[in-house]
């Protein structure tokens, strides 16, 4: 698993040639790209503009009284790393 | 019945919680470790460290593609307080076609951005409270409320405690013992306050925290009332700001307790 690139050539005029290093994630023997799939929708429309400044928008709040809430363990903490 | 599993990955803790069978939850985990081969500036072989080794644009793959378009779009919204190092501020070039860019790093962009990716696989695979806590950077959504607890940056004072359905909450800034934050406008690490913020998603409140942390006060509330985020600044000497009436999502306050909102979390008091 891991990244692999190999060195492909276009030409693009007569003239001029540029390199270009292609990178492909290699996904072991699947065809299907998990991140990809995974994204479904939102990776494709998180990168339109409007649709990332909409994901940075606060969500709706909870109305009223919180009834059996879950408690989960999700942990907010500053990162030291980056 | 809801199922957590808890592992290393992006060199963080990383926590999966649905109530789906393990098989789905160690799926949704397979999605981290995928995304931290991808994405990761620590591994000579991920996708990032090829762009910055790059000496001339190079093609990515879709996925790749779409969080370097979105940490573009982050920059702008952002006024470039948030940068993630693309030599093409506009994102990719053409279509899945980045310039080379040594100082790529998408470092908490990542973490949050795979969190938003984990908690839509495990909705798509039929949960109905799906959470995704990369690093700290959280996603969630479920059809009941969820808590999610808030260390305070002291780590001693008591916790804040929100209750969202569907959204995303990060928070940066320095420690008590160091700051990780490098101010884009210098180049050195930056004199950051501590930024929480409640977004949509966990990718949007990560790089709005993060510009949030070391951007000028004004210009931090300016960016961050235009997209219409909800967050708390905090700076050193404990002076707090607050945009986007953020109050909304706390449960309990903890370390972010503050008279001016101690009525109208009374009258919910849920945790009591």
């Amino acid at each position: 698993m891991g990244a692999r690139a190999r060195l492909i050539t276009t030409s693009l005029t007569a003239a001029v040639t540029v390199s270009a290093v292609v990178v492909m994630a290699d996904v072991e023997s699947a065809d299907v790209d998990p991140l990809g799939e995974a994204a479904g929708g939102i990776a494709a429309s998180f990168g339109d503009a409007w649709v990332a400044e909409e994901s940075m928008a606060a969500p709706e709040p909870i109305e009223g009284h919180v009834d059996e809430p879950v408690r989960a363990t999700a942990r907010l903490k500053i990162r030291v790393s980056g | 019945m809801l199922r957590t599993v808890e592992r290393l990955a992006m060199g963080s803790r990383a926590v999966v919680s649905a109530d789906l069978d393990a098989r789905c939850i160690a799926a949704a985990h397979g999605l981290i470790v995928v995304s931290e081969r991808r994405w990761s500036r620590f591994l000579g072989d991920s996708v990032v460290s090829i762009v910055r080794a790059a000496t001339s644009p190079v093609i990515v793959d879709e996925a790749t593609a779409a969080i370097l378009d979105f940490a573009a779009h982050g920059a702008a919204l952002t006024d470039h307080w948030f940068d993630p190092g693309l030599r093409n501020t506009g994102g990719c070039l053409h279509r899945q076609f980045v310039a080379a860019s040594p100082l790529l790093d998408l470092g908490g962009v990542a973490k949050g951005w795979t969190a938003d990716l984990v908690a839509d696989r495990l909705v798509t695979d039929g949960a109905t409270v799906a959470l995704a806590d990369i690093g700290g950077d959280v996603r969630v959504r479920s059809q009941r409320p969820v808590l999610v607890e808030c260390e305070a940056p002291d780590q001693r004072s008591k916790s804040a405690i929100f209750a969202v359905r569907d959204a995303g909450i990060a928070m940066s800034g320095p420690t008590r013992q160091a700051s990780h934050l490098i101010d884009p406008s210098s180049g050195r690490p930056a004199q950051a306050r501590v930024a929480l913020v409640v977004a949509r998603s966990a990718a949007g409140a990560e790089v709005l925290a993060t510009a949030a942390a070391v951007a000028p006060l004004g210009e931090a509330i300016a960016f961050l009332e235009r997209v219409g985020a909800a967050a708390w600044l905090i700076e050193s000497d404990g002076s707090t700001r607050v945009t986007g009436q953020p109050d909304r999502f706390l449960i309990e306050a903890g370390w972010l307790a503050e008279d001016s909102t101690r009525a109208w979390r009374e009258a919910r008091c849920p945790m009591s």
